[in-house]
């Protein structure tokens, strides 16, 4: 009841949407320390929480527009995750359809919120500004409550037995395949941030990373980081950009 | 009522760049999206401009509930400026100014803020920091976790910042000069480089399928992994994110995309090749 109440709790914090929400408790590397926490695992949910996180890296909310919802996969995904303990591929593969889910609640969040500015306009015709601001500490939090934190308490007051039994009534061959699955999301997350970063000129570097990493077997990212820093640093010192705009013209 | 009266401090100023920085999503809608978030900041700004003017706090706050949306670290110079020019509209004694400037301003620099806010934070700077402290992270290091966290936060808040009072001591200059400074083209170049490089080491570092098909032959069993590495390691993680990667410049929609990878990896994987 307490770990319950704690997760609903957590889908409250998960989904209201402020900087400090978003960093701390969106995120679904933070969203699986914290399940992890109410659990008593909480390393196991930072590992879960980052393996999700990775599909999810160039995911972002565009005027609103969600791809799958970032709130849920995390949240949800490490709870099912740790519940039915599964591995941590296919908890990645089970992320994705409570994304999908979840992204009809963002949806439903969106356009309820949208009844708020009608009332704000009210309020602006009073010149009470004050009344505006309170709704708009209020509004948004209030459908999340009811949207979010509520069914998250349903789902881990109810849920949580039935998931080691919905687990292990998964074949073998269906396993094995959600675990490739698992394995394979990791590219969505890597492939929607080149489709930003992308420019034709700046390919020698993907390749240049890819190649070190791939032969040398070094994967710590920070030295990638700080050897990335010091090329950019050197080439746009040499001119680097402003050659771009001229083969752009 | 005289000038000096109609004067915001430094302190009005941060005050709205802060509330900006905690309310700008707070009441995220389909109808109006930062709207409400906008006018939230002018309230406090227009008791100060106007004091006991109900009709001009009434006119502000109906201007500034109109539609409005854009990226909010380093579009926040969008609001900046609004404060700006809110300060100039009521110093004018002479009438010149136009209210409707305001409005035009925002929704004409609204959407180029966004797209360069949006590159640049969601698309650059957050998933740097994100793929470095997710390595820390999937290693069972919960301080990995922490440590993106905390930083992105200070980050936030330092760009939202500083964005929101260069905006606003940009006033009446307009955004072009802050964007012909070459500063947001230097940084995407610069956050492009280190990005891309990543990228492709982190490919190699999270994306962990493999061939695991094996080839039973007389002379022996050959595996499929084993083989595709001896030609170009990781070959296959590059392949699936390539693969993804043309899906969605093709246009492709990343729901699409995404069943796409679930179905390719789900057939592979419980026929035994990929794993």
């Amino acid at each position: 009841m307490i770990q319950a109440l704690l997760m609903g709790l957590l889908a409250l914090l998960n989904g209201i949407q402020g900087p400090y929400h978003w960093y701390f408790f969106r995120e679904p590397v933070m969203a699986g320390f914290w399940v992890g926490l109410i659990y008593g695992a909480p390393v196991e949910g930072v590992i879960i929480g980052a393996t999700i996180n990775a599909s999810y890296l160039g995911w972002i909310s565009a005027g609103g527009a969600n791809a799958s919802d970032l709130y849920w996969a995390g949240l949800l995904g490490t709870f099912v995750a740790i519940k039915g303990g599964m591995s941590i591929e296919t908890a990645v593969a089970f992320a994705v359809p409570i994304g999908l889910l979840g992204n009809y609640v963002h949806v439903a969040y969106m356009t309820i919120a949208s009844l708020v500015p009608v009332k704000m306009d009210a309020y602006a015709e009073r010149g009470d500004w004050k009344g505006i601001r309170r709704l708009q500490f209020l509004g948004g939090p209030t459908v999340v409550l009811f949207l979010r934190a509520i069914p998250v308490f349903l789902i881990a007051y109810f849920g949580s037995e039935y998931i080691q039994i919905l687990i292990n009534a998964i074949p073998t061959w269906a396993m094995s395949g959600l675990t490739a699955v698992g394995k394979m999301l990791l590219a969505l997350g890597m492939a929607m941030l080149m489709k930003f970063m992308f420019k034709k000129n700046l390919l020698p570097f993907f390749v240049l990373g890819f190649g070190v990493a791939a032969y040398s077997g070094m994967t710590d990212l920070l030295l990638y980081a700080i050897i990335g820093v010091c090329l950019a640093v050197i080439l746009i010192k040499l001119g680097f950009g402003k050659d771009n705009e001229k083969e752009a013209l | 009522m005289s000038q000096a009266t109609r004067s915001l401090t430094k302190r009005d100023v941060q005050k709205a760049a802060f509330f900006w920085h905690m309310t700008s999503h707070l009441t995220y809608n389909y109808q109006r999206l930062q709207a409400g978030a906008m006018a939230t900041i002018m309230g406090p700004i227009l008791e100060k401009l106007y004091p006991n003017d109900k009709e001009k706090m009434k006119e502000g706050l109906q201007r500034h509930m109109l539609y409005f949306n854009t990226e909010p670290r380093w579009g926040a110079v969008l609001p900046g400026m609004a404060v700006a020019l809110e300060e100039g509209l009521a110093k004018d004694d002479s009438n010149e100014l136009d209210a409707s400037i305001i409005t035009e301003l925002k929704t004409a620099l609204m959407g180029p803020l966004a797209g360069i806010g949006d590159t640049v934070w969601a698309g650059l700077i957050k998933p740097i920091i994100l793929s470095i402290t997710l390595g820390w992270a999937m290693e069972g290091y919960v301080w990995g976790a922490w440590a993106y966290g905390i930083g992105v936060t200070i980050l936030d808040f330092v760009v939202t910042y500083a964005m929101f009072m260069r905006g606003y001591k940009l006033g009446m200059d307009s955004v072009d000069r802050f964007l012909e400074g070459g500063f947001i083209k230097t940084v995407t170049t610069f956050l492009g480089i280190v990005g891309l490089f990543c990228l492709g080491a982190m490919i190699v570092k999270y994306v962990s399928v493999g061939a695991v098909y094996k080839l039973t032959l007389s002379t022996g069993v050959i595996s499929l992994g084993t083989l595709a590495d001896k030609i170009v390691p990781k070959a296959l993680p590059l392949l699936v994110t390539l693969l993804a990667f043309w899906l969605l410049s093709k246009g492709k929609k990343v729901t699409f995309v995404l069943l796409v990878l679930f179905v390719v990896g789900f057939v592979g994987g419980a026929l035994g090749i990929l794993g």
